[in-house]
């Protein structure tokens, strides 16, 4: 009841508009006040929280994705794609999907896709005489190539709250990644037929190998991140430490775009914008105790159990839930404050915790595409000029290869463990 | 450095803060975080022989990013960029919005304040506890927090001053 309570209080102050990070401090400290005790340490779990080496990871790989987006590279890596499939029946639509996927492999958000290669993406498709609905719904659903495959600022704090291997969850990302591509280009494919889209013309082989030759520096950044990760020669935190100076060397020694002043800028934004992260990390933190207190874990067991007499019905009761809840809060709570309660009852029916993490970060993903709280369906229509709500319309189809592939990968777990298995052996 | 904040050019950057003013909090975190990934390079090409290793680059990088984290939260906040969900409170009618943003203001004063005073009475819990690696006490982390909520209270006063008197 005192949970209820505690969690419906919350709620409220979310749904008034209370920044997510302080109604958890404000529930957090009303419980503590309620309860009579834990007041005194708790501006002590705010810092304790952040105190933590792996979740600096998630600032670095933030600022990699801004050093890479100043340097030009997101028009190197979308001419790459136009090369190869602009040709396609659906043309600049694959184009689209395929450029995210690229981009996908240095950045670890999708709001940073959205809000960075998005602006291009949106320019080079109206031109070409594109439907607005379909290439803002595009850039929108593709955006979410971008915490799926490495590196991925969600599955850096899922590793951190489960303890899960982050190096694993980057690996067991890849090939769901490469699914949704590949799912989202077959419909794509269909649609375009139908709505008789324009294709670009085919480009020459010296050309597309000139492209790959310009946009390789880039492309090789998951390699230098897994490849530092499982060679021993970095941790996740260090891994993305090598991703900046990686892209600052790329964006200032071969695209020749780094000034001071870009450099101070993307400092600055990152710093905001992990200010924002972090102190959502901090308010975690206390909400955490209060959970602990009122041993929510064991109490979702008991309902999970009632519920689901095995792994899959498990694993797609959480989807539904994950699903339903991220229309309406935001990725970042959910993966905060209800996940970390999920995961002893994942371990209680033996599913695997990189499974488990990266089912759940794709699924709540896919919250950020849907109304009223989807994020990035706000950067995508502001980018893109067109109106949130019949963007919200408008993307509903282009759930459809997404929502298959997380089926698949509820159904059949090898879809994501099968790499993590090869490189690590477990 | 002014407390005005400081107009640049959009120039492409990012996460959609772009020609949006600059703040003195935010270029100190800035500069923080910029010490840290000079930090964790340190600790890389040390641990790769490259350079002597050093025990104390893990411990600083913690502390570097509790102090940049902490003290960049009034830039957000100048900024506006703490995470909310606005869908509901949108379609409060003008003045039940206006009533509820004040209330929300208020309340987040009185709360980093309150934070602001546990963490300063944190400092001086752990004002004799020795630092793992650094040659300093564990009250220099702990004093991020009352510093910081300092600032974020400034920044929400001003915010209601402001706001009350463009009202």
């Amino acid at each position: 009841m005192t949970l209820t309570l505690f969690i419906a209080g919350w709620l409220l102050l979310v749904i008034l508009g209370t920044p997510i990070g302080m109604s958890m401090v404000v529930s957090s400290l009303g419980y503590f006040l309620y309860a009579g005790t834990g007041l005194g340490f708790s501006a002590q779990r705010i810092v304790d929280g952040l105190n933590s080496f792996p979740v600096i990871a998630v600032p670095l790989f933030i600022l990699a994705a801004n050093l890479f987006n100043v340097s030009g590279i997101t028009n190197h890596l979308f001419g790459f794609a136009s090369s190869l499939v602009g040709h396609v029946r659906g043309g600049l639509g694959h184009v689209n999907i395929l450029a995210s996927l690229f981009f996908s492999g240095m950045s670890g958000s999708a709001l940073a896709d959205a809000g960075g290669l998005g602006k291009l993406e949106a320019k080079a498709m109206h031109d070409a005489g594109y439907p607005q609905d379909l290439s803002a719904s595009l850039t929108a659903v593709s955006a979410l190539l971008g915490p799926l495959v490495p590196p991925s600022i969600p599955m850096v704090i899922y590793g951190v709250i489960s303890g899960a291997s982050i190096g694993g969850l980057f690996l067991g990302g890849i090939i769901p990644g490469l699914l949704c591509t590949i799912a989202m280009m077959v419909m794509l494919y269909i649609v375009a037929g139908r709505r008789s889209l324009p294709v670009e013309r085919r480009t020459p082989a010296r050309e597309v190998a000139r492209l790959f030759v310009y946009s390789l520096p880039a492309l090789l950044t998951p390699v230098v991140i897994i490849g530092g990760i499982f060679s021993g020669l970095f941790s996740p935190t260090e891994a993305a430490a090598v991703t900046v100076a990686y892209a600052l060397l790329v964006s200032s020694l071969i695209y020749r775009q780094m000034s001071f002043k870009k450099l101070w800028s993307c400092f600055y934004d990152t710093t905001i914008v992990s200010s924002a992260i972090a102190w959502n990390l901090g308010g975690v933190a206390m909400m955490g105790v209060v959970l602990a207190m009122e041993n929510a874990p064991a109490q979702m067991t008991v309902l999970f159990t009632t519920w689901a007499d095995g792994p899959v019905v498990f694993l797609l009761l959480v989807c539904l839930l994950l699903l339903v809840l991220g229309c309406f809060i935001d990725l970042l709570a959910l993966l905060l404050v209800l996940v970390p309660s999920l995961i002893p009852v994942a371990t209680t029916f033996g599913i695997d915790p990189v499974h488990f993490g990266v089912v759940v970060i794709l699924t709540l993903m896919i919250g950020t595409i849907t109304p009223p709280m989807g994020m990035v369906l706000f950067v995508v229509a502001q980018s893109h000029d067109y109106p949130v709500h019949k963007l919200a319309v408008a993307i509903l189809p282009w759930l459809l290869p997404l929502l298959i592939v997380l089926v698949a990968m509820v159904l059949y777990p090898p879809i994501v463990t099968f790499l993590p298995n090869l490189f690590m052996g477990t | 450095m002014s407390t005005q904040p400081q107009e640049r050019p959009d120039d492409g950057s990012t996460l959609g803060l772009g020609n949006s003013p600059l703040y003195w909090e935010g270029w100190i975190a800035a500069a923080l975080l910029m010490v840290l990934t000079f930090v964790i390079a340190l600790q890389i090409v040390g641990r790769l022989g490259v350079l002597p290793g050093q025990v104390w680059t893990e411990e600083l990088t913690r502390w570097l990013w509790v102090w940049a984290a902490l003290i960049g939260c009034a830039a957000t906040q100048a900024h506006q960029q703490h995470l909310r969900m606005d869908v509901f409170s949108n379609h409060l009618p003008p003045a039940a919005r206006r009533v509820s943003d004040r209330l929300q203001q208020l309340l987040g004063l009185a709360v980093v304040c309150y934070l602001g005073w546990q963490g300063w009475r944190g400092v001086l819990r752990t004002w004799h506890n020795e630092s793992v690696t650094l040659p300093v006490t564990d009250a220099v982390l702990y004093a991020a927090l009352p510093l910081a909520m300092l600032l974020w209270a400034v920044r929400l006063l001003r915010e209601l001053f402001t706001r009350q008197s463009k009202q």
